[in-house]
């Protein structure tokens, strides 16, 4: 194996370009994340981030067709467009090509050269996630982040901006410990839902794009299993009425500021639910070894990988689905 | 005080709002969403964000303050979450308009500003807090910054109560139909696009899994051939919201994918309904959730009196502390 690739520095040279880029017109004032499916889902930590810790630039997230027929207007010359495609889907490399018509410089994150990185004016190359020799720092999540830091903070600032270099530093060996720890737990989910039809995900805030990306990336579209989402906080406002003993239930237990909403569907989980209400909590999975002041948004960084590569395959094998199959994916026209 | 009225009385105190944020839970927050997805399409420079309440609350976005406008929404004006969510923006120096049917309820009562309006009536009463929030998003963005379609958004609202209720009069052998065919669905799936992404969310969350028990998920149909495609198959049930408008390519692709592999799949569309000759073409795109949500009701009450599960049934809600 070569030599780690610095990607902290391969993401500062790219947002510096970029800022330099459009220095002399007024310099970046949005960005807009845009993606499909997985990828859609991995811009969520960036935009959470933005969200939480912008005051100035605004942040948003596309999924690609919908940013091609409805583009907003105030996409234009001071809009950074961070557009992920791992092979170059067709929807997403036309709203690439939207993004730049309309006068915003583009990063492409990719893994294989597609249409995506020939329109794109900046390209970083991400490992999957799914393969086991990837480096958690260099998955799209993990880079879409930490451009959203980099950026912050060469413009408005952003004082956690050490504190969360070093944890890109960490999240590899902290999640190599956790497919330690929760490879015993996973086996014994998967052999307890191996007959079910229906697996809900729960979680809120920071974890949210986990949650959604183990419903239809991961249950549904791998191994073709109905996998409802549920936010914990609308959970309250009317889903919890299908909740009786009989449930499947993951939960997501996110650290940070919303870990109260969290917290709140635990209770009543225990209470109302039954045998088949599995919960993972980021600190089990090592989150409280990355400062507190950047620690809330890694969540998704250890929940994503953990899910797909330790509770999906376990589940795969537990029920016999290849999680490598798909009935159109990749095989009919659409 | 009407939208217009609060809108200059906040454009005069504050002529420098940057921010538009949008706060409800459950059917309320989902309501919120043409309003904010009208504003994040047409605004150049005001920023706007969707929140479910306790997480506004526990993790208010970085540039709530004084120059934001927070609209925070529940029907009854009760929504314990939602109030504290009110309060807080309150807190932060915002200017905060709340929309309620109850002008005494706590939620109008922690709002500097209120929208009380009406549900009852008929269908399209039902769809006044919808309309009445994309009201508030038009009315400032023309206020900020200016809309050019601002005339035809007027127009439009002027129409669109009496189209809903139109609409609905032929509506019942299609909603009965519906129920009938449903009525044993062991899950459905809801999808839409664009302005109409959340109708089908809160279809799928808050009438089929809160009001008739009956799991549920929702799409995006352009997310829905990233994955949850694969759940496609003979007779797996679905529920299709089309759009009249930029978006409807989007809706007509999962049609058509649908249709191939022989799902259940029952479609509502705004075309069906004349959508596109009661509002001008320039905003019709922004009408769609407010008739589709309106005309669904016929097809949720259909199949409640089908399933003999009523509407109002509930295990949890209203009955325990949670």
């Amino acid at each position: 194996m070569n030599v780690k690739r610095d990607m902290q520095q391969e993401i500062q040279n790219v947002v510096s370009a970029v800022i330099n880029d459009r220095k002399d017109c007024g310099g970046i004032k949005n960005v807009v994340w845009i993606g499909a499916g997985g990828s859609n889902g991995g811009f969520y930590p960036a935009q959470y981030f933005m969200e939480h810790e912008a005051r100035a630039m605004y942040s948003l997230s596309f999924t690609s067709k919908e940013f091609v027929l409805a583009c907003p207007s105030f996409v234009g010359k001071n809009t950074l467009a961070v557009i992920c495609s791992m092979r170059g889907t067709k929807e997403t490399c036309e709203a690439a090509g939207k993004a730049k018509e309309a006068g915003a410089v583009t990063i492409a994150l990719y893994v294989d050269e597609s249409d995506l990185t020939t329109i794109c004016d900046y390209k970083i190359r991400y490992e999957s996630i799914a393969l086991d020799e990837s480096r958690t720092e260099c998955v799209n999540s993990s880079i879409a982040l930490s451009v959203a830091m980099h950026l912050l903070a060469r413009t408005e600032g952003f004082e956690g901006f050490e504190d969360a270099m070093e944890a890109f530093d960490m999240v590899d060996d902290i999640y190599r410990e956790a497919v330690m720890y929760t490879t015993p737990m996973a086996k014994k989910w998967a052999e307890q839902n191996k007959e079910e039809k229906t697996i809900y995900v729960m979680a809120s805030g920071p974890a949210w794009g986990s949650a959604y990306i183990f419903s239809i990336c991961n249950i549904e579209e791998m191994l073709q299993i109905d996998s409802p989402a549920v936010n914990c906080c609308e959970f309250f406002h009317g889903p919890f009425e299908i909740l009786d003993e009989t449930t499947s239930v993951f939960l997501l237990i996110s650290e940070g500021r919303v870990r109260a909403a969290d917290e709140r569907a635990v209770n009543f989980l225990k209470k109302y639910g039954g045998e088949k209400v599995y919960m993972l909590d980021a600190r089990e999975l090592g989150i409280e070894k990355i400062k507190a002041s950047v620690r809330e948004y890694f969540n998704h960084v250890l929940f994503s990988p953990i899910l797909n590569n330790v509770y999906m395959r376990q589940l795969s094998y537990a029920t016999g689905k290849d999680y490598m199959t798909r009935r159109y994916m990749w095989k009919v026209e659409y | 005080m009407n939208v217009k009225e609060i809108v200059a009385a906040i454009k005069a105190e504050k002529p420098e709002i940057t921010s538009v944020y949008f706060v409800g839970c459950g059917a309320s927050q989902s309501d919120l969403y043409p309003g904010k997805y009208f504003l994040e399409a047409n605004a150049r420079k005001l920023r706007t964000s969707l929140h479910t309440a306790n997480e506004f609350v526990y993790s208010t976005p970085a540039a709530v303050g004084p120059d934001s406008i927070v609209i925070t929404c529940s029907l009854s004006g009760g929504t314990p979450e939602t109030v504290e969510a009110t309060k807080k923006a309150m807190s932060l120096g915002a200017e905060v308009i709340a929309v309620t049917i109850d002008e005494n309820s706590a939620l109008a009562k922690a709002a500097k500003y209120q929208i009380i309006h009406g549900f009852y009536k008929d269908y399209a009463a039902k769809m006044e807090k919808m309309t009445n929030v994309v009201a508030l998003a038009c009315e400032i963005l023309h206020a900020y910054e200016g809309y050019e379609h601002y005339e035809d958004m007027q127009d439009g609202f002027a129409k669109i109560y009496d189209l809903i209720n139109n609409s609905v009069k032929t509506l019942l052998p299609r909603a009965q139909a519906f129920g009938k065919e449903y009525k044993d669905m062991p899950m459905l799936y809801v999808m839409s696009s664009g302005a109409t992404a959340m109708v089908a969310y809160s279809f799928s969350m808050f009438l089929m899994m809160e009001m008739q028990w009956v799991p549920s998920s929702s799409y995006n149909s352009g997310e829905f051939f990233h994955g949850p495609f694969e759940m496609v198959d003979k007779d797996v049930p679905y529920l299709l919201l089309m759009n009249d408008g930029p978006t409807r390519p989007m809706d007509a692709r999962a049609l058509t994918f649908l249709q191939r592999f022989d799902a259940k799949v029952t479609t509502v569309d705004a075309k069906d309904f004349g959508l596109s000759s009661a509002i001008k073409s320039t905003v019709v795109e922004y009408f769609n959730p407010i008739l589709l949500s309106g005309v669904l009701r016929m097809y949720a009450e259909q199949l409640s009196i089908e399933r003999n599960h009523p509407l109002t049934m509930r295990r949890y809600m209203w009955k325990l502390e949670y």
